[in-house]
Protein backbone atom coordinates (compact mmCIF):
# COMPACT_ATOMS: atom_id res chain seq x y z
CA UNK A 1 0.00 0.00 0.00
CA UNK A 2 1.41 3.40 -0.22
CA UNK A 3 0.24 7.09 0.74
CA UNK A 4 0.53 9.98 -0.83
CA UNK A 5 0.26 13.88 0.53
CA UNK A 6 -3.42 15.26 0.28
CA UNK A 7 -3.77 17.25 -2.81
CA UNK A 8 -6.19 19.60 -1.71
CA UNK A 9 -3.69 20.55 1.09
CA UNK A 10 -1.05 23.24 1.58
CA UNK A 11 1.15 22.67 4.49
CA UNK A 12 2.95 25.73 6.46
CA UNK A 13 5.53 24.66 9.47
CA UNK A 14 7.02 25.89 12.32
CA UNK A 15 9.32 24.47 15.20
CA UNK A 16 10.33 25.47 18.20
CA UNK A 17 12.58 23.45 20.42
CA UNK A 18 11.46 19.59 19.63
CA UNK A 19 7.75 20.67 18.86
CA UNK A 20 6.56 21.21 15.26
CA UNK A 21 3.18 22.56 14.34
CA UNK A 22 1.64 22.44 11.05
CA UNK A 23 -1.01 24.39 9.39
CA UNK A 24 -2.84 23.09 6.60
CA UNK A 25 -4.16 25.77 4.22
CA UNK A 26 -6.47 23.30 2.57
CA UNK A 27 -8.75 22.25 5.85
CA UNK A 28 -7.39 26.04 7.71
CA UNK A 29 -6.60 23.36 10.58
CA UNK A 30 -3.55 23.50 13.19
CA UNK A 31 -1.71 20.98 14.18
CA UNK A 32 0.56 20.02 16.54
CA UNK A 33 3.57 16.94 15.91
CA UNK A 34 5.61 14.81 17.30
CA UNK A 35 9.38 14.71 15.61
CA UNK A 36 8.45 11.53 13.95
CA UNK A 37 5.04 12.66 12.88
CA UNK A 38 6.39 15.84 11.53
CA UNK A 39 9.18 13.94 9.30
CA UNK A 40 6.85 11.14 7.99
CA UNK A 41 4.29 14.06 6.72
CA UNK A 42 7.77 16.11 5.40
CA UNK A 43 8.40 12.94 3.40
CA UNK A 44 5.47 12.59 1.22
CA UNK A 45 6.03 15.89 -0.35
CA UNK A 46 5.29 15.63 -4.01
CA UNK A 47 6.11 12.00 -3.93
CA UNK A 48 3.53 8.35 -3.14
CA UNK A 49 5.22 5.98 -0.29
CA UNK A 50 4.99 2.65 0.43
CA UNK A 51 5.40 2.13 4.32
CA UNK A 52 8.97 0.35 3.06
CA UNK A 53 10.47 3.48 1.43
CA UNK A 54 8.66 5.85 4.53
CA UNK A 55 11.03 3.85 6.86
CA UNK A 56 14.21 4.26 5.30
CA UNK A 57 13.48 8.01 4.22
CA UNK A 58 12.81 8.64 7.81
CA UNK A 59 15.78 6.75 9.35
CA UNK A 60 18.18 8.80 7.18
CA UNK A 61 16.71 11.95 7.93
CA UNK A 62 16.95 11.81 11.23
CA UNK A 63 20.13 9.55 11.67
CA UNK A 64 18.58 6.79 13.44
CA UNK A 65 19.06 2.87 12.75
CA UNK A 66 15.58 1.53 11.03
CA UNK A 67 14.19 -0.64 13.61
CA UNK A 68 10.87 -2.30 15.19
CA UNK A 69 10.89 1.01 17.18
CA UNK A 70 10.77 3.15 14.70
CA UNK A 71 8.28 1.39 12.21
CA UNK A 72 5.97 0.95 15.25
CA UNK A 73 6.03 4.90 15.71
CA UNK A 74 5.83 5.76 11.68
CA UNK A 75 2.71 3.34 11.80
CA UNK A 76 1.04 5.01 14.70
CA UNK A 77 2.02 8.10 12.71
CA UNK A 78 0.40 7.45 9.43
CA UNK A 79 -2.69 6.35 10.88
CA UNK A 80 -2.93 10.06 12.42
CA UNK A 81 -1.80 11.29 9.56
CA UNK A 82 -4.37 9.84 7.56
CA UNK A 83 -7.55 10.33 10.11
CA UNK A 84 -6.23 13.98 10.01
CA UNK A 85 -6.96 14.06 5.86
CA UNK A 86 -3.31 14.56 5.57
CA UNK A 87 -2.37 11.60 3.97
CA UNK A 88 -4.35 9.24 1.66
CA UNK A 89 -4.05 6.04 -0.31
CA UNK A 90 -2.43 6.52 -3.38
CA UNK A 91 -4.25 3.80 -5.09
CA UNK A 92 -7.45 5.95 -5.49
CA UNK B 1 -15.44 66.35 25.32
CA UNK B 2 -16.02 63.71 27.46
CA UNK B 3 -18.95 62.00 28.82
CA UNK B 4 -18.62 63.51 32.20
CA UNK B 5 -18.93 66.84 30.02
CA UNK B 6 -22.66 66.01 29.66
CA UNK B 7 -25.14 67.36 31.77
CA UNK B 8 -27.24 64.42 33.07
CA UNK B 9 -30.19 65.61 31.25
CA UNK B 10 -28.65 65.43 27.78
CA UNK B 11 -27.10 62.01 27.97
CA UNK B 12 -30.40 60.97 28.60
CA UNK B 13 -31.79 62.79 25.70
CA UNK B 14 -29.03 61.78 23.52
CA UNK B 15 -29.55 57.99 24.39
CA UNK B 16 -33.54 58.03 23.85
CA UNK B 17 -33.13 59.99 20.47
CA UNK B 18 -30.01 60.37 18.19
CA UNK B 19 -27.76 58.14 20.30
CA UNK B 20 -24.73 58.91 22.48
CA UNK B 21 -21.79 59.25 20.23
CA UNK B 22 -18.49 57.16 22.54
CA UNK B 23 -15.08 56.40 21.69
CA UNK B 24 -13.84 53.24 22.76
CA UNK B 25 -10.11 52.53 21.91
CA UNK B 26 -10.27 52.33 17.88
CA UNK B 27 -13.67 52.27 17.66
CA UNK B 28 -16.34 54.86 17.76
CA UNK B 29 -20.24 53.44 19.13
CA UNK B 30 -23.33 54.88 18.78
CA UNK B 31 -25.58 53.43 21.97
CA UNK B 32 -29.27 54.56 22.09
CA UNK B 33 -31.02 52.92 24.67
CA UNK B 34 -34.43 54.19 27.09
CA UNK B 35 -33.38 52.39 30.05
CA UNK B 36 -32.26 54.65 33.20
CA UNK B 37 -29.69 51.96 34.20
CA UNK B 38 -27.56 52.29 31.05
CA UNK B 39 -27.38 56.12 31.33
CA UNK B 40 -26.08 55.80 35.03
CA UNK B 41 -23.62 52.94 34.44
CA UNK B 42 -22.39 54.91 31.20
CA UNK B 43 -21.77 57.98 33.36
CA UNK B 44 -20.23 55.93 36.39
CA UNK B 45 -17.73 53.57 34.26
CA UNK B 46 -17.40 56.15 30.98
CA UNK B 47 -17.40 59.23 32.22
CA UNK B 48 -13.24 60.04 30.78
CA UNK B 49 -14.39 58.63 27.84
CA UNK B 50 -14.27 60.66 25.38
CA UNK B 51 -17.15 61.77 22.55
CA UNK B 52 -16.26 61.88 19.01
CA UNK B 53 -16.89 64.76 17.15
CA UNK B 54 -20.16 65.13 14.52
CA UNK B 55 -17.90 63.99 11.44
CA UNK B 56 -16.07 60.98 13.01
CA UNK B 57 -16.72 57.64 11.50
CA UNK B 58 -19.53 55.32 13.77
CA UNK B 59 -18.31 51.91 13.81
CA UNK B 60 -21.00 50.36 15.80
CA UNK B 61 -24.52 51.05 16.74
CA UNK B 62 -25.76 49.40 19.98
CA UNK B 63 -29.53 49.79 20.76
CA UNK B 64 -30.40 48.25 23.73
CA UNK B 65 -34.66 48.35 23.91
CA UNK B 66 -37.53 47.16 26.24
CA UNK B 67 -39.35 44.60 24.39
CA UNK B 68 -42.61 45.26 23.60
CA UNK B 69 -45.99 43.96 23.67
CA UNK B 70 -47.13 41.88 27.49
CA UNK B 71 -43.64 41.68 28.05
CA UNK B 72 -43.74 45.94 28.93
CA UNK B 73 -45.65 44.59 32.00
CA UNK B 74 -45.05 40.87 33.13
CA UNK B 75 -41.51 40.61 33.87
CA UNK B 76 -40.35 42.86 31.49
CA UNK B 77 -37.06 42.14 29.12
CA UNK B 78 -34.56 44.16 27.34
CA UNK B 79 -33.12 42.95 24.16
CA UNK B 80 -29.97 44.10 22.40
CA UNK B 81 -30.38 45.35 18.36
CA UNK B 82 -28.16 45.28 16.21
CA UNK B 83 -28.68 46.31 12.39
CA UNK B 84 -32.18 44.87 12.14
CA UNK B 85 -31.06 41.58 13.69
CA UNK B 86 -31.41 40.73 17.40
CA UNK B 87 -28.14 38.90 18.45
CA UNK B 88 -28.70 37.70 22.00
CA UNK B 89 -31.89 36.01 23.15
CA UNK B 90 -33.72 38.54 25.94
CA UNK B 91 -32.78 39.19 28.87
CA UNK B 92 -35.19 40.48 32.35
CA UNK B 93 -34.81 44.22 32.31
CA UNK B 94 -32.33 44.38 35.33
CA UNK B 95 -29.67 42.97 33.23
CA UNK B 96 -29.76 45.78 31.00
CA UNK B 97 -25.95 47.42 31.95
CA UNK B 98 -23.82 43.92 31.65
CA UNK B 99 -26.19 43.09 28.43
CA UNK B 100 -24.55 46.73 26.73
CA UNK B 101 -21.05 45.50 27.98
CA UNK B 102 -21.42 42.13 26.15
CA UNK B 103 -23.28 43.71 23.06
CA UNK B 104 -20.12 46.02 22.94
CA UNK B 105 -17.90 42.96 23.36
CA UNK B 106 -19.96 41.55 20.68
CA UNK B 107 -19.53 44.13 17.99
CA UNK B 108 -16.07 44.00 18.14
CA UNK B 109 -15.43 40.36 18.30
CA UNK B 110 -17.78 39.78 15.47
CA UNK B 111 -16.33 41.77 13.35
CA UNK B 112 -13.31 43.84 13.35
CA UNK B 113 -11.39 41.07 11.68
CA UNK B 114 -8.39 43.56 10.49
CA UNK B 115 -7.27 42.54 13.96
CA UNK B 116 -5.87 39.27 14.77
CA UNK B 117 -8.33 38.89 18.08
CA UNK B 118 -7.66 36.33 21.59
CA UNK B 119 -10.06 36.19 24.06
CA UNK B 120 -7.32 37.29 26.38
CA UNK B 121 -7.09 39.92 29.14
CA UNK B 122 -3.92 42.21 28.47
CA UNK B 123 -1.92 44.53 30.60
CA UNK B 124 1.42 46.77 30.03
CA UNK B 125 4.43 47.59 32.47
CA UNK B 126 7.63 49.33 31.29
CA UNK B 127 6.69 48.93 27.35
CA UNK B 128 6.35 45.43 27.78
CA UNK B 129 2.39 43.64 27.38
CA UNK B 130 1.34 40.47 29.15
CA UNK B 131 -1.44 38.45 27.11
CA UNK B 132 -3.75 36.20 29.36
CA UNK B 133 -6.14 34.27 27.26
CA UNK B 134 -7.84 31.50 30.00
CA UNK B 135 -11.40 29.98 29.81
CA UNK B 136 -14.10 31.30 32.33
CA UNK B 137 -13.60 30.83 35.97
CA UNK B 138 -9.63 30.47 35.43
CA UNK B 139 -9.54 34.12 37.46
CA UNK B 140 -8.15 36.37 34.50
CA UNK B 141 -10.55 39.00 35.29
CA UNK B 142 -9.63 39.11 38.90
CA UNK B 143 -6.14 38.90 38.12
CA UNK B 144 -6.10 41.31 35.31
CA UNK B 145 -8.49 43.89 37.61
CA UNK B 146 -5.71 43.33 41.10
CA UNK B 147 -3.09 43.91 38.39
CA UNK B 148 -4.75 47.58 36.93
CA UNK B 149 -5.04 47.99 40.73
CA UNK B 150 -1.32 48.21 41.56
CA UNK B 151 0.27 49.58 38.16
CA UNK B 152 -0.27 47.85 35.28
CA UNK B 153 -1.76 49.71 32.13
CA UNK B 154 -5.27 47.89 31.00
CA UNK B 155 -5.65 47.72 27.29
CA UNK B 156 -8.19 45.42 27.57
CA UNK B 157 -9.65 42.53 30.17
CA UNK B 158 -11.47 41.06 27.26
CA UNK B 159 -9.86 41.33 23.79
CA UNK B 160 -6.60 41.49 22.40
CA UNK B 161 -6.39 43.37 19.36
CA UNK B 162 -3.12 42.08 16.99
CA UNK B 163 -2.25 44.18 14.01
CA UNK B 164 -1.16 42.50 11.31
CA UNK B 165 1.80 44.63 10.54
CA UNK B 166 3.89 44.55 13.50
CA UNK B 167 2.27 42.47 15.54
CA UNK B 168 1.36 45.45 18.27
CA UNK B 169 -1.41 45.63 20.63
CA UNK B 170 -4.17 48.35 20.18
CA UNK B 171 -5.72 49.15 23.96
CA UNK B 172 -9.58 49.52 24.18
CA UNK B 173 -9.33 50.00 28.00
CA UNK B 174 -13.20 48.98 28.82
CA UNK B 175 -14.28 48.39 32.03
CA UNK B 176 -13.17 44.92 33.70
CA UNK B 177 -16.10 42.35 33.83
CA UNK B 178 -16.11 40.90 37.47
CA UNK B 179 -18.06 38.58 39.10
CA UNK B 180 -19.35 36.10 41.97
CA UNK B 181 -16.60 35.52 44.49
CA UNK B 182 -14.33 38.32 42.54
CA UNK B 183 -16.40 41.41 43.68
CA UNK B 184 -15.38 40.98 47.06
CA UNK B 185 -11.83 40.14 46.23
CA UNK B 186 -10.96 43.13 44.42
CA UNK B 187 -13.17 45.49 47.20
CA UNK B 188 -10.93 43.63 49.85
CA UNK B 189 -7.51 44.14 47.44
CA UNK B 190 -8.23 47.96 46.93
CA UNK B 191 -11.20 49.97 48.17
CA UNK B 192 -11.04 52.67 46.10
CA UNK B 193 -11.88 50.44 42.98
CA UNK B 194 -14.79 51.94 41.31
CA UNK B 195 -17.78 49.21 40.66
CA UNK B 196 -21.31 49.81 39.19
CA UNK B 197 -23.82 48.36 41.28
CA UNK B 198 -23.86 44.35 41.28
CA UNK B 199 -26.65 42.59 38.76
CA UNK B 200 -27.57 39.46 40.01
CA UNK B 201 -28.96 35.97 38.60
CA UNK B 202 -27.72 36.70 35.09
CA UNK B 203 -26.29 33.71 32.96
CA UNK B 204 -22.81 34.45 34.72
CA UNK B 205 -23.78 34.87 38.28
CA UNK B 206 -23.46 38.13 39.62
CA UNK B 207 -21.92 40.28 37.67
CA UNK B 208 -20.32 44.20 38.20
CA UNK B 209 -17.41 45.86 35.76
CA UNK B 210 -14.78 48.35 37.21
CA UNK B 211 -13.78 51.49 36.32
CA UNK B 212 -10.46 51.93 34.10
CA UNK B 213 -8.39 54.64 35.85
CA UNK B 214 -8.25 58.12 34.32
CA UNK B 215 -4.76 58.03 33.71
CA UNK B 216 -5.31 54.59 31.80
CA UNK B 217 -7.47 56.24 29.55
CA UNK B 218 -5.31 59.09 28.92
CA UNK B 219 -2.79 56.50 27.14
CA UNK B 220 -5.58 54.94 25.27
CA UNK B 221 -3.74 55.61 22.27
CA UNK B 222 -0.76 54.01 22.93
CA UNK B 223 -0.10 50.90 21.61
CA UNK B 224 2.29 48.09 23.23
CA UNK B 225 4.17 45.16 22.06
CA UNK B 226 3.41 41.74 23.32
CA UNK B 227 6.54 40.13 25.42
CA UNK B 228 4.78 37.40 27.43
CA UNK B 229 1.79 35.19 27.35
CA UNK B 230 0.91 33.76 30.39
CA UNK B 231 -2.49 31.75 30.96
CA UNK B 232 -3.27 31.95 34.21
CA UNK B 233 -5.42 29.77 36.65
CA UNK B 234 -6.61 30.59 40.06
CA UNK B 235 -6.19 27.23 42.13
CA UNK B 236 -6.85 27.50 45.48
CA UNK B 237 -4.25 27.72 48.23
CA UNK B 238 -1.54 27.96 45.43
CA UNK B 239 1.47 29.66 45.95
CA UNK B 240 2.40 31.97 42.78
CA UNK B 241 3.92 30.30 40.54
CA UNK B 242 5.51 30.48 36.98
CA UNK B 243 6.18 27.70 34.75
CA UNK B 244 7.26 27.79 31.02
CA UNK B 245 5.08 26.41 28.55
CA UNK B 246 6.05 25.48 25.21
CA UNK B 247 5.27 28.14 22.33
CA UNK B 248 3.84 25.04 20.18
CA UNK B 249 1.31 24.32 22.90
CA UNK B 250 0.64 28.22 23.38
CA UNK B 251 0.34 28.32 19.67
CA UNK B 252 -2.49 25.60 19.51
CA UNK B 253 -4.27 27.57 22.34
CA UNK B 254 -4.04 30.85 21.82
CA UNK B 255 -5.79 29.79 18.22
CA UNK B 256 -8.76 27.97 20.07
CA UNK B 257 -9.12 31.61 22.07
CA UNK B 258 -9.30 33.62 18.62
CA UNK B 259 -12.32 34.82 18.26
CA UNK B 260 -11.27 34.84 14.46
CA UNK B 261 -7.78 33.08 14.01
CA UNK B 262 -10.44 29.73 11.88
CA UNK B 263 -11.32 32.51 9.92
CA UNK B 264 -8.47 34.21 9.33
CA UNK B 265 -6.26 31.01 7.15
CA UNK B 266 -2.50 31.08 6.45
CA UNK B 267 -2.52 35.41 7.79
CA UNK B 268 -3.75 34.57 11.17
CA UNK B 269 -1.25 31.04 11.45
CA UNK B 270 1.60 33.56 10.31
CA UNK B 271 0.54 36.16 12.68
CA UNK B 272 0.21 34.23 16.05
CA UNK B 273 3.19 31.79 15.13
CA UNK B 274 5.04 35.44 14.91
CA UNK B 275 3.54 36.32 18.49
CA UNK B 276 4.45 33.41 20.34
CA UNK B 277 8.41 33.26 18.63
CA UNK B 278 8.38 36.88 20.36
CA UNK B 279 6.82 35.94 23.69
CA UNK B 280 7.86 34.01 26.38
CA UNK B 281 5.31 31.69 27.60
CA UNK B 282 4.10 30.44 30.87
CA UNK B 283 1.62 28.56 32.88
CA UNK B 284 0.59 30.67 35.95
CA UNK B 285 -0.88 29.25 39.25
CA UNK B 286 -1.96 31.65 42.26
CA UNK B 287 -4.80 31.71 44.94
CA UNK B 288 -2.91 35.37 46.65
CA UNK B 289 -3.43 38.53 44.51
CA UNK B 290 -0.41 40.24 46.34
CA UNK B 291 1.43 36.99 45.31
CA UNK B 292 0.55 37.22 41.98
CA UNK B 293 1.36 40.99 41.38
CA UNK B 294 5.03 40.27 43.12
CA UNK B 295 5.31 37.92 40.49
CA UNK B 296 4.21 40.01 37.34
CA UNK B 297 6.02 42.89 38.66
CA UNK B 298 9.38 40.91 38.96
CA UNK B 299 9.01 39.82 35.25
CA UNK B 300 8.30 43.55 33.92
CA UNK B 301 11.48 44.63 36.43
CA UNK B 302 13.39 42.43 33.99
CA UNK B 303 12.32 45.21 31.03
CA UNK B 304 13.94 47.92 33.19
CA UNK B 305 17.12 45.94 33.65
Amino acid sequence: MTWRLNPSSGLHWRCWDDEWVVFDQGSGQTHLMNPVTAAALMQFDAQCLSFEQLLDKVAADMSVTSNSELASALSLAVEQLVGLGLLESARG
Amino acid sequence: MTLSELAQAELRTRLRGVGLKLACGPFNYRIRSPIGAIADGLRLLYADYRIPAESEFIDFTVNIERSGGLRRFWRPQVKFAYDGTYPFVPMQLDHAFPLLEWAMNWCISSQADHFLMLHSAVIERNGGAVIMPAPPGSGKSTLCAGLVCRGWRLLSDELALLSFTDGWITPLARPISLKNESLDVIRKFSPDAVLNQVTHHTTKGSVSHMKVPTAHLARVAQRARPRWVIFPKYVPGANARLTPRSKAQSLLSLGGNSFNYGVLGLKGFEQLSELVSQCDCYDFEYSQLEQAVAVFDALAQELVA
